[in-house]
């Protein structure tokens, strides 16, 4: 089910999108990745945002989430996600240049699942991206389909 | 402080002297009355006194001259009185008259002179008793006197129709006398008759004090058979000091010191009010000093806050912005060195190059932004009339340089109001909103760009309009914000530093900016400025 393998990338920066996705396939996660540009974007796909067109709303099994982003921000994203009960549960990784306590505090407290701090990672471009997505697609076994974990 | 906080009183007596002026004016006022009054009741008394003195004296000399004549006529009633009786008659009579020294009778019938016992009839001066019979009218001669005393009174007392029957000759010792009618009358003063020249009479010591020498009474008095007595009726001493109490002098002393106390009490309040009023001033002075210094306090404090805030921005650009540019130059780089290790730099790997200089560019683009923004909030305002029009034309001529197809833009600038500000820093508020509009509105039929003005009371507001894509209203929030971006970059290049810098020059004006757009409409950017001094209404 094409639902329950797809990860949802919401990053600006095309530098990072691209080496985002060079690490997620060279890690073996064949999972398809949807990338939204911007944060009204992330919420569109998510069919939290009325759209012109009336595609089906996606629910990925992991979500990466730049904090700062184009029009609506991370944080409102994830506060949306949150508020709608069929995305409520969906796990979201927060990948943010800010390494503040009180980023990563406000980001845990939203019902962020995960937070990563974008860096140069020696052993190659994204790799600690390309672990999580690992972790989270192949590990982590994902909450039940439309529930609401309460 | 330059200003001595303590208050040194002026050398202006005016107030003092005019209460002691008042004041010694009117203890004298009060003195004087007093005295004047003292002085009539007093004169009035004496005068009273002297009256009593007079008619004593009168009715006394009458009264001797009666008891003569008395004699006189127990010598015709009777005759010839034998010699013993006659002696007991006039024994009786210098009983009852004090002072009758002697009396001698010289009959007109017998030729009989009768002396009475111890006179001496030379000093009696006894006419012939032919002389007689000239005067009818008792004669009083004096004063005189003799070896053995005096001053004496000589009365010549005719008896008879004429003095036909004889002649009465009595001496009388003045002193005794009048030592006698006025014993116990006008006690207190000092009394002296002078008869002529001559003193006849002085009893009791005048008062010495030369402030008393208005109150005496003086006269003639003009007593029966033709004498003049001159009498003068003075206090004495012990009088004087019961009668003339001090208590005027008292109160006029005591009023002079109570006006000089009133005078230093006047002039020590005027100066305990000038000096209360001098501190009310300094309070004031101080207060005033404290709500300047609160309020510099306040406006330190808020360009703290914008300095922090800044920093804040800095700390922010360092730790997201600028990290991801240099992250992907590293990421790039490796992912280039990975990739064509073995093979030689074909199109994708002349594409990584030249995305990890994009990523260099745009991290020194950030660096710039922050640089502008820092001018933008540091250098100090000149702050001058501008002719706004003219700057904007001027800097769209610019601005119009680096862009690519700017030949198509229709460039619109209207009648604009002068603004006061500063030059350099307004130029690149029309450059960044110059470069938005270019930026946002590439692509689009019939670019144009126009600007406009108006005057709104104390300020004026200028537009720049665009007629590009536009923006969606519920993001404008974050428009005006650093490094905050509507677009992702690789759509509209940029750092999100334009419109941080305009915001922060219009804010340092005084003035205030905002924005309206929807979406494929264009959007309309505002800003407020202060008009020049000299042109507000």
């Amino acid at each position: 089910l094409k639902h329950r393998t797809t990860i949802l990338l919401v990053e600006d920066d095309r530098d990072e999108v691209d080496v985002a996705l060079r690490a997620i396939r060279q890690a073996g996660v064949d999972a398809p990745v949807e990338v939204a540009r911007d944060g009204l974007r992330a919420l569109e796909l998510l069919g939290l945002e009325p759209t012109a067109s009336a595609a089906i709303p996606l629910r990925p099994r992991v979500i990466f989430l730049d904090l700062k982003l184009p029009r609506v921000d991370g944080w409102e994203v994830l506060r949306r996600l949150r508020e709608h009960p069929e995305t409520a549960a969906v796990p979201v990784v927060v990948i943010s240049s800010s390494d503040e306590l009180e980023d990563v505090r406000r980001s845990y407290e939203l019902g962020a699942n995960s937070f990563l701090v974008k860096r140069f990672d020696q052993r190659g471009p994204g790799r600690y991206l390309a672990e999580a997505a690992h972790y989270w697609l192949e590990l982590n076994h994902p909450p039940p389909r439309g529930d609401r974990v309460s | 402080m330059a200003q001595s906080p303590i208050y040194r009183g002026r050398r202006d007596l005016w107030l003092p002297a005019l209460v002691v002026a008042l004041g010694a004016a009117v203890s004298l006022g009060v003195w004087g009355i007093l005295i004047a009054e003292r002085r009539q009741a007093t004169l009035a008394r004496t005068a009273e006194v002297a009256a009593e003195t007079r008619q004593l004296l009168a009715d006394g000399v009458e009264a001797y001259v009666g008891g003569l004549h008395e004699l006189a006529g127990l010598w015709v009633l009777v005759g010839h009185r034998p010699l013993e009786h006659w002696e007991a008659d006039v024994a009786m009579l210098k009983h009852n008259l004090p002072g009758l020294d002697s009396v001698a009778w010289i009959d007109a019938d017998s030729d009989e002179y009768r002396v009475s016992r111890g006179a001496n009839p030379s000093e009696l001066a006894l006419p012939d008793p032919e002389d007689l019979g000239s005067a009818s009218e008792p004669a009083l001669v004096g004063p005189e006197r003799t070896s053995t005393g005096g001053p004496f009174l000589r009365v010549l007392l005719p008896v008879g129709p004429g003095g036909a029957q004889g002649l009465l000759v009595a001496r009388i010792d003045l002193e005794t006398m009048l030592g006698r009618l006025l014993r116990g009358k006008s006690l207190g003063y000092a009394l002296s008759i002078r008869w002529g020249n001559d003193e006849i009479f002085s009893r009791g010591e005048p008062s010495t004090d030369p402030w008393q020498g208005w109150w005496r009474v003086e006269g003639n008095l003009a007593l029966p058979h033709g004498i003049v007595w001159h009498l003068v009726d003075r206090p004495t001493a012990e009088l004087a000091a019961s009668v003339l109490t001090p208590i005027p002098h008292y109160l006029l002393a005591s009023g002079l010191m109570l006006s000089l106390l009133l005078a230093g009490l006047s002039h020590q309040l005027r100066l305990t009010l000038r000096q209360s009023r001098f501190l009310a001033a300094s309070n004031r002075a101080l207060e005033e000093r404290g709500d300047e210094l609160e309020r510099r306090v306040a406006e330190r404090t808020r360009e703290l806050e914008e300095a922090v805030g800044e920093l804040g921005a800095f700390n922010q650009m360092v730790s997201h912005d600028l990290r991801s540019p240099l992250a992907a130059v590293l990421n790039f780089t490796t992912i280039l060195e990975e990739d064509h290790r073995d093979r030689p730099l074909d199109a994708k790997g002349l594409e990584l190059v030249q995305r990890i200089r994009r990523s260099a560019e745009r991290a020194t683009g950030l660096l710039e932004g922050l640089l502008h923004l820092s001018r933008a909030g540091r250098a100090a305002l000149d702050i001058a009339p501008i002719d706004m029009r003219r700057l904007a034309q001027e800097i769209f001529a610019q601005v119009r340089v680096a862009e690519p197809e700017a030949g198509e833009v229709e460039f619109v600038v209207e009648d604009l109001p002068q603004a006061a500000g500063d030059h350099a820093l307004l130029g690149d508020v029309f450059s960044n909103l110059f470069t938005n509009a270019l930026k946002y509105s590439r692509g689009c039929e019939k670019r144009r760009i126009r600007v406009r003005g108006f005057v709104e009371g104390e300020r004026c507001v200028f537009e720049v309009a665009d007629n590009g894509r536009g923006f969606d209203m519920r993001f404008d929030a974050k428009l005006f914000a650093m490094f905050e971006r509507l677009d992702p970059e690789d759509e509209v290049e940029g750092t999100g530093s334009g419109l941080a810098i305009v915001a922060r020059i219009v804010a340092r004006h005084g003035g205030r900016v905002w924005a309206e757009s929807r979406p494929g409409e264009g959007a309309r950017f505002l800003f407020s400025l202060p008009r020049p001094r000299g042109d507000r209404p």
